[in-house]
């Protein structure tokens, strides 16, 4: 039951909420989206804001730290690249991105099964951070279907503005954070959290485990499958080294460490401010941006193990319904 | 004799190599309070894990209701009427009281009674009242063997299994706890009551049992085992 305190607080939130979504609506209107590098650098996040989001789900909320993906990512990411190729699939196609979403959870599913039965803690993550490695050999030795080392070329000049690409990043950033949103609120994120302080206790009370973990594993999978599809569409090359690359893990874990994981804003916060900030490094210190985002990687962990967030609060906040 | 509640014939149960329960049966009536005493390690909890799906049992049968539910999974154990207050508890610690409670009332069949149920708890136990919106982790152990006990009467439970309820608890705070166990079965709780405090749990049992090195060595009432000599002797001489 809801307390007016707390149905106030809400309504604060949702306002925000849509202040927040009006502004970043508003943006590419206002500044010119073909030279503004904001516009650029929010597309980024975007995609930085869904990622750390399924990781949050999978990790933060059930406490299944995985390393894999950018397996589900890469996979995104191909199944557009051959679709397109092939000509099954259009350009900015709706149903071409759900397709490699659906197909990123169908693996999340298939992988998540038996590793989540068998594997804890720090064995489930290295069987995950094997998945992607798996995936990067395979299109590597795909031959004709995925093009070998040298990747699919797909025809960039469909491309005319950033904007399209802007709005269906931000689609994702709210998907994302909207579907963690609703599986917290609900019973399923009673389960989910459930699951990750105790499970021994979580399958006493009937709750099953091993469904509940592979449901927010797939459906993290089926999260970072949409941002592999949207950026194959932005880079027009999809290849093994780069979408395959463990950054897109990395990255995204690191952002919802400085956001707060475990919570629904953590991730929000991290992956605006680290986007920003390995940017600025990148564009300030060229020679020297990966010992920057090094050093501020081991910052962060140092001094920053609960994250942003929590610092405002004051406290760390494990029930998912406050954070 | 009616048709036994829950049937435990020759169970044997391993924990990897090691063999912990040998050839365990006993039966329970509805209604009735069953205690398995015994001292730490003997494989009191072993068996309760057992019976709640989370241990697969190498060989014997386990019937709930005249059904067989060896080898059935936790979740379903549960959803037919099992329900089970680990040792430590089993809250979760970061999330309220009334979550805690919520979480209780998970399977199919507690979740469209749960707010009759709660307030049911809520009649039953003052700190569910008072304490809602308060974390399960801040209570103190006595507050929190109740919310436990009160989060696995959420289920709706045919059988209540209850292990060291007492463990770790103030003797104020423990006569507390039974007086709450003794309130239940005055309600028609089953309740399968596994304690080291054996004093107080054959003093409440209709029946029990003793389990010594993952083997039963005693039968009988609860009054009888309280009057046995050699219970005395291996557990009780400081009591008397």
């Amino acid at each position: 039951m809801k307390t007016m305190g707390q149905n106030s607080k809400s309504k604060r939130r949702l306002a925000l909420t849509v202040v927040v979504v009006a502004l970043l609506t508003a943006v590419p209107g206002v500044l010119d989206p073909e030279t503004s590098y904001v516009v650029f650098l929010l597309f980024s996040a975007f995609i930085y804001v869904a990622l750390a989001q399924a990781w949050n789900l999978v990790s933060g909320y059930t406490g299944q730290v995985s390393l894999g993906n950018h397996a589900f990512f890469g996979l995104g990411a191909y199944v557009i690249a051959i679709g397109w190729s092939r000509g099954l699939i259009g350009y900015l196609d709706p149903l071409g991105m759900l397709l490699a979403g659906c197909a990123a959870a169908i693996l999340g599913i298939l992988v998540g099964i038996p590793l989540l039965s068998k594997l804890r803690g720090d064995y489930f993550a290295l069987g995950t951070l094997g998945l992607g490695e798996i995936l990067r050999l395979v299109t590597i030795q795909g031959r004709a279907l995925t093009a070998g080392p040298t990747g699919i070329f797909l025809p960039s000049s469909s491309f005319t503005t950033i904007v399209p690409y802007y709005f269906m990043a931000l689609f994702l950033a709210l998907l994302a954070t909207g579907v963690t949103y609703y599986m917290v609120k609900s019973n399923t994120g009673l389960a989910l959290v459930a699951t990750r302080d105790d499970e021994a206790a979580a399958a006493a009370i009937g709750i099953n485990i091993l469904k509940f973990k592979v449901l927010a594993f797939a459906v993290g999978a089926f999260l970072a499958g949409l941002c592999g599809a949207l950026q194959a569409y932005y880079v027009f090359h999809v290849e093994p080294q780069g979408f395959f690359s463990l950054s897109w893990t990395i990255y995204p874990v690191l952002m919802c460490v400085l956001g707060g994981v475990g919570t629904l804003t953590g991730p929000v916060v991290g992956a605006v401010f680290l986007t920003a900030a390995f940017e600025v490094a990148k564009y300030y210190l060229p020679e020297i941006h990966p010992i920057f985002s090094g050093l501020l990687i081991i910052l962060v962990i140092m001094f920053l193990p609960n994250g942003l967030v929590r610092l405002r609060r004051g406290r760390i906040v494990r029930n998912p319904k406050a954070a | 004799m009616a048709n036994p509640l829950l049937n435990v014939v020759d169970l044997n149960v391993f924990h990897g190599e090691a063999q912990a329960l040998w050839d365990i049966s006993f039966q329970i009536q509805a209604g009735e309070v069953f205690a398995i005493i015994g001292s730490n390690g003997a494989g009191k909890s072993t068996i309760l894990k057992t019976l709640a799906g989370l241990l697969r049992p190498s060989a014997g049968r386990v019937e709930f209701l005249g059904s067989r539910i060896d080898g059935r999974s936790a979740a379903r154990i549960v959803d037919l009427g099992l329900a089970l207050v680990p040792e430590g508890r089993g809250l979760f610690s970061g999330l309220t009281v009334a979550e805690n409670l919520e979480l209780g009332a998970f399977t199919k069949r507690a979740r469209p009674l749960m707010k009759q149920t709660m307030e049911e708890m809520a009649a039953t136990f003052q700190i569910i009242r008072i304490r809602s919106d308060q974390l399960a982790g801040k209570m103190s152990g006595g507050e929190q063997q109740m919310l436990a006990i009160a989060k696995a009467l959420m289920s709706k439970p045919r059988l209540l299994m209850l292990d060291e309820p007492s463990l770790g608890l103030a003797p104020l705070v423990v006569k507390t706890v039974f007086e709450i166990i003794a309130t239940l079965k005055q309600q028609g709780v089953t309740i399968l009551l596994v304690e080291q405090n054996i004093h107080q749990a054959l003093r409440i049992a209709d029946h029990a049992c003793v389990i010594k090195t993952g083997r039963i060595t005693l039968v009988g009432t609860g009054k009888e085992l309280l009057s046995d000599p050699e219970i005395h002797k291996a557990y009780m001489g400081s009591l008397r």
